[in-house]
C-alpha cells in the first residue's frame, strides 16, 4: 500500500500529460487521483498507525548498492502526506481553470505528478539514500516548474537559482547520509535512532552541518531565503503547492526526521533558534515592505519556514505539537492566499496591490475565501491559525533557552505576518473598486472551489479540533520519539500567551494602518542575489575565456591538448603516486637478435616519422609490425605473431589500394611547429617508457593467469588458453569484436563504391 | 629485456604521436598504426616478460609446460590488433574518399574544402 502511494503519481505522471494534450477540458478530474491517495493515506493513519504503530514496506532496487526502497510510514510521514496529497489535488482542480487553454498544460501537469510522487517518497523513504534520491528529484521538477514560463527570461534565470542552491544542499545530504551510514552501520532512518549516542561520535558535527546545509537551502532559511520570492516565477498553482505548502517544507520535514537521531545537542538547538529566529524576522520584515501580493505571501512563507525550524529547536514535546499545528495551519491558509492571489491575478492582470481595491463586489466567493484564510493566518479567535500561534507562543515561553527573547522575535513576527495577511488577503476586497477591477467577474468555479476547502478547514478544525488531536499526537511523536497523547483546545484560560495573542493582534491592527509607512522602510537590498550570481558570473567570464583558447577549430590543436594532458596526468601519476617499483627477483636479460630486432623496430618508426616519400613510410610501417610479430614469437605468443603477422600484410595491401592518393610527404608545418611536436612527442614518449618500466617490472603477481589456465582445459575445453579466452570467457567481448569489424567492412566497401559510382558519373 | 622494451615501446609512441600532428591524413593514419603497435607493447610488458612456453595445454601431459606466458594480456593484445586494423582499414579509406571529393588531404583544408 504505501508503495502505491509513493509510486502511482508516477505512472500517473505521463497519463496526465496524455489526458491535457488529449481532453484539455477534462483535466480537473485528475485531481481525483491525489484526492484517492489522500484517503489512503488517511486511512492508514486511522486504522493501522494509530492502532498498531508504524508500518514499513520494501521493495527490492539495488541491493548490492545497500539500496532498498524501504518505505515506513508513521504519524509524521503520514500527516505530511496527507498535506502533499491533499493540497495537490486542490492544485490539479485549480490549475485545470488557471492554465485552461494554455498550450504547454501537459507539460506542467506532468512535472506536477512528478513532483508528487518524489514529495510522497522524501516524506515516506526510510532508506537515506532513497530520501536523497527523491529529495533531488523534487529540486528538479521544481526547477521545470519554475522555468515553466521558459520564454521568460527572469523564469529561468529563478529556476536556474533554485536549482543550483537546493542542489547544492541536495549533495550536503547525501554526503551528510553517508557519513550517518558508516557511523550507524544502518541506512535505514527508523533503525538509526536507536543507533545509540551518536552526539559523542567524531562525525557527528560534520553530519549536523551537512544535514542542515540541506534542510536550509530547501527551506529557504538565511542566507539561502532569497531564493524562494525569485521562485515566484512559476505559475500561481506551483507556488502555492511547491513553494508554499509542500516542497519547501521538506527542509523542516528532514531536521524533524531527524530530531530523534541527531537532536538534542546544543549544536543542534541553538544553531536552529538562530537561524530560525533570523528567519522568521527577516521573512516577516521583507513581507510587508513588497507590494507584488505573490512575493508578499513569499517572504511570509519564508518567516513561517523560521518559525518552524525555531520550534524543531525548541524540541520539547509542546514544541512538537506546536511546530506540527502551526505547519497544517500554514498550510491550509497559505494555500488558499496563494490561490487567491491568483485568481485575482486571473481576473484583473495585476498583483500589484496599490492597483487592487473593492473587489469584494466583483468575486464575492474568492473575497470570502480570503477573508477565511487571513484571518486564520492573523490568527483570530475560532481559526486554526489562532492554535498555531497560542502553542508557538506557548513553545517560546516555556523553552528552556533564552524564553523572554524567543517570545519577543515570535510577537514582532508575527504581528508583520499579521499585515502581511491583511495586505493580501483584505486589501484587494475592500475600499473603492479600483480601475483593473472594473471588467473583473468571479473566478471559475475551480478556482475559487479550492482556495474555500482550504480555509474553509481552516475553520472546522478550530472548532472541532478533537478531529485532528490523534494525527497531531502520532506526527509530533516522530519529533520527540514518544508518543503522549494531545488536546488541543481553543480555551485554556487567562494565560500569559493569551495575552501575547491580544497584544499581536493590537500591533496587527496599528501596524496595518501605517502599513504605506512601513513599505517605505524598505533598506537598500542586502545582495545576497548578488553574492549569489557574482561567483556564477566569474566561472562564466573563465570559461568564455578558456575556451577560445582551448576549442581554437584545429583537430591538431585538440589532440596537441589531449596528448599533453593525457601526458602530464600520467607522469604526475608516476612521479607522486609511483614510488619506485619493488622489481621482481631478476628482469630478463637481452639477447643479441632480440637486440637487432628492437633496433630495427626503432630505426623503422623514426624512419616512418621522417619519410619524405609515402612509399618509404608505408614500408616503414610494416616493418615494425613485422619486427614486433617477431617480438611476440620469442617472448610466447604465437598467437599474436600469426596475428599480427596476417594484419601487417593486410594493412600494407590496403595502403597500396589506397596509393593512389599519396603523393610526397613534403613538409606542410614551419620548421618551428615540427620542432615543437617533435618535442612534445618526444617527452610522452620518455613518460610512456618510465610507465613501460614501472608497470613491467613491478612484483606483482598474476592471479588470473593460474585461474585461465586450469579452467580452460576444464571449463572451456580447450587446449589453446588465449583461444579458449577469446571465445568462452570472454565471447560477447569477441562478438562484439566480430561486429565493429564486419561493420568496418561495410564501411570500407561503401565508401570504395561511392566513390566508384562518383568516377563513372563524371 | 623490460628496459629494451620500455625504450622501444617509448620511441613508437614518440614517433606515432609526432606524425598524429602532421597535417597529412595518410601521416595521421601511419601515426596511428606506430601508437597501436607501441601499446600492444606497453600491454605485453605490463603482463610481465618470461621467455617462457607459449600458454598452451599439452596433449600429452593435459598440463600447461611450466614456466607459461601470461595468457589474459595476449588475449587483450589480440583484440587490441584486430580492432586497430579496423580502425586502420576504415580511416584509410576515409581519407581515400576524402581526397577524392575535396582533392586535399590536408586536416588544415578540409575545413575550407568543405565549406566550399
Amino acid at each position: 500500500m504505501l508503495s502505491f502511494l509513493v509510486l502511482s503519481p508516477f505512472v500517473l505522471a505521463p497519463v496526465a500529460a496524455y489526458v491535457g494534450g488529449r481532453w484539455p477540458s477534462q483535466v480537473r478530474w485528475l485531481a481525483l487521483w491525489p484526492a484517492g491517495l489522500a484517503l489512503l493515506a488517511e486511512h492508514l493513519l486511522r486504522t493501522q498507525v494509530a492502532v498498531g504503530g508504524p508500518i514499513t514496506t520494501a521493495l527490492p532496487w539495488a541491493a548490492p548498492l545497500g539500496l532498498t526502497l524501504q518505505f515506513h510510514a508513521d504519524g509524521l510521514a503520514l500527516v505530511f502526506a496527507l498535506m502533499i496529497t491533499v493540497i495537490g489535488a486542490l492544485v490539479v482542480w485549480y490549475a485545470s481553470a488557471y492554465l485552461a487553454g494554455h498550450r504547454d498544460l501537459p507539460r506542467l501537469l506532468t512535472a506536477l505528478f512528478l513532483f508528487m510522487g518524489a514529495m510522497l517518497g522524501v516524506a515516506l523513504s526510510d532508506n537515506l539514500f532513497a530520501l536523497f534520491v527523491f529529495w533531488e528529484l523534487t529540486g528538479f521538477t521544481s526547477y521545470l516548474l519554475i522555468g515553466f514560463e521558459h520564454d521568460d527570461a527572469a523564469a529561468r534565470r529563478a529556476a536556474m537559482q533554485a536549482f543550483v542552491l537546493t542542489g547544492a544542499g541536495g549533495l550536503a545530504l547525501l554526503a551528510g547520509a553517508t557519513l550517518l551510514v558508516q557511523a550507524t552501520g544502518t541506512t535505514a532512518l527508523s533503525e538509526m535512532a536507536r543507533a545509540g549516542d551518536l552526539a559523542s561520535h567524531p562525525v557527528y558535527v560534520w553530519a549536523v552541518v551537512l544535514f542542515f546545509a540541506a534542510a536550509f537551502t530547501k527551506s529557504a532559511q538565511v542566507p539561502f531565503h532569497f531564493w524562494l520570492p525569485g521562485a515566484m516565477a512559476a505559475p500561481t498553482p506551483i507556488s502555492a503547492y511547491l513553494h508554499s505548502a509542500t516542497m519547501v517544507k521538506a527542509g523542516v520535514y528532514l531536521l524533524a526526521r531527524m530530531t530523534p537521531v541527531l537532536g538534542g545537542t546544543d549544536l543542534w538547538s541553538n544553531t536552529l533558534l538562530v537561524v530560525g529566529g533570523t528567519t522568521m524576522v527577516v521573512g516577516a520584515w521583507r513581507a510587508v515592505q513588497e507590494t507584488d501580493l505573490k512575493r508578499v505571501l513569499a517572504y511570509t512563507t519564508v518567516a513561517a519556514l523560521g518559525a518552524l525550524v525555531l520550534m524543531i529547536g525548541i524540541g520539547t514535546q509542546g514544541a512538537a505539537v506546536a511546530a506540527i499545528v502551526y505547519m497544517i495551519a500554514h498550510a491550509s491558509y497559505k494555500g488558499s492566499l496563494f490561490m487567491v492571489v491568483g485568481a485575482i491575478d486571473h481576473e484583473t492582470g495585476t498583483r500589484d496591490v496599490t492597483r487592487l481595491g473593492g473587489l469584494r463586489q466583483k468575486m464575492p466567493l474568492t473575497a470570502l475565501a480570503a477573508a477565511l484564510a487571513a484571518a486564520s493566518m492573523v490568527g483570530l479567535p475560532f481559526f486554526f491559525g489562532f492554535f498555531g500561534k497560542e502553542l508557538f507562543y506557548e513553545a517560546g515561553w516555556t523553552s528552556a533557552r533564552a524564553p523572554g527573547l524567543l517570545l519577543g522575535v515570535s510577537v514582532a513576527a508575527s504581528a508583520l505576518m499579521g499585515v502581511a495577511a491583511l495586505t493580501a488577503g483584505v486589501g484587494p476586497f475592500v475600499g473603492r473598486l479600483s480601475e483593473v477591477g472594473e471588467r473583473a467577474h468571479e473566478a471559475p468555479r475551480a478556482m475559487w472551489t479550492g482556495p474555500l476547502s482550504l480555509a474553509g478547514a481552516g475553520v472546522i478544525f478550530a472548532l472541532a479540533p478533537g478531529i485532528i488531536n490523534g494525527p497531531i499526537g502520532l506526527a509530533a511523536a516522530g519529533i520527540t520519539g514518544a508518543y503522549q497523547d494531545v488536546h488541543i483546545v481553543l480555551w485554556h484560560g487567562f494565560t500569559p500567551v493569551l495575552g501575547f495573542s491580544a497584544l499581536t493582534l493590537l500591533l496587527v491592527a496599528g501596524l496595518y494602518s501605517q502599513r504605506h509607512r512601513l513599505r517605505q522602510l524598505r533598506p537598500a537590498s542586502v545582495g545576497s542575489d548578488r553574492i549569489f550570481w557574482g561567483p556564477l558570473r566569474a566561472l562564466e567570464r573563465v570559461s568564455e575565456a578558456v575556451s577560445p583558447a582551448l576549442y581554437r577549430g584545429s583537430i591538431r590543436g585538440y589532440v596537441l591538448v589531449l596528448i599533453v594532458a593525457t601526458g602530464g596526468l600520467l607522469a604526475a601519476a608516476l612521479l607522486v603516486g609511483g614510488g619506485a617499483p619493488v622489481p621482481r627477483g631478476g628482469l630478463v636479460p637481452p639477447r643479441a637478435f632480440e637486440l637487432v630486432m628492437v633496433t630495427v623496430i626503432c630505426v623503422a618508426a623514426l624512419a616512418a616519422a621522417r619519410a619524405t616519400s609515402s612509399m618509404r613510410a608505408v614500408l616503414a610501417l610494416g616493418t615494425v609490425g613485422y619486427g614486433v610479430a617477431l617480438l611476440f614469437v620469442t617472448y610466447g605468443a604465437p598467437d599474436l605473431a600469426m596475428t599480427q603477422f596476417s594484419v601487417e600484410t593486410l594493412t600494407v595491401v590496403i595502403f597500396v589500394l589506397v596509393f593512389r592518393m599519396f603523393g610526397s610527404f613534403d613538409h606542410l608545418s614551419s620548421r618551428l611547429v615540427r620542432l615543437r611536436d617533435a618535442i612534445v612527442a618526444g617527452v610522452v614518449g620518455a613518460v610512456i617508457s618510465a610507465l613501460v618500466l614501472f608497470v613491467g617490472t613491478a612484483d606483482e603477481p598474476s592471479r588470473l593467469a593460474d585461474f585461465f589456465a586450469e579452467a580452460a582445459p576444464t571449463l572451456g575445453h580447450g587446449r589453446n588458453v588465449v583461444n579458449v579466452i577469446l571465445v568462452d570467457f570472454r565471447a560477447f567481448d569477441t562478438m562484439g569484436e566480430i561486429t565493429v569489424l564486419a561493420v568496418a567492412a561495410i564501411g570500407v566497401h561503401a565508401l570504395l563504391r561511392i566513390g566508384a559510382q562518383e568516377r563513372r558519373n563524371s | 629485456m623490460e628496459v629494451v622494451f620500455a625504450i622501444t615501446s617509448g620511441v613508437l609512441y614518440a614517433t606515432g604521436l609526432y606524425l598524429m600532428l602532421r597535417r597529412r591524413l595518410a601521416q595521421i593514419i601511419i601515426g596511428i598504426g606506430l601508437l597501436s603497435n607501441g601499446t600492444n607493447l606497453l600491454i605485453f610488458a605490463a603482463g610481465g616478460l618470461t621467455r617462457s612456453n607459449p600458454p598452451v595445454v599439452s596433449e600429452a601431459t593435459g598440463q600447461l609446460q611450466v614456466p607459461y606466458a601470461d595468457p589474459v594480456p595476449q588475449a587483450l593484445i589480440l583484440t587490441a590488433i584486430v580492432i586497430g586494423f579496423g580502425v586502420i582499414a576504415f580511416s584509410l579509406v576515409l581519407a581515400h574518399r576524402v581526397h577524392q571529393s575535396l582533392g586535399t588531404d590536408d586536416v588544415d583544408d578540409i575545413g575550407t574544402e568543405a565549406r566550399r
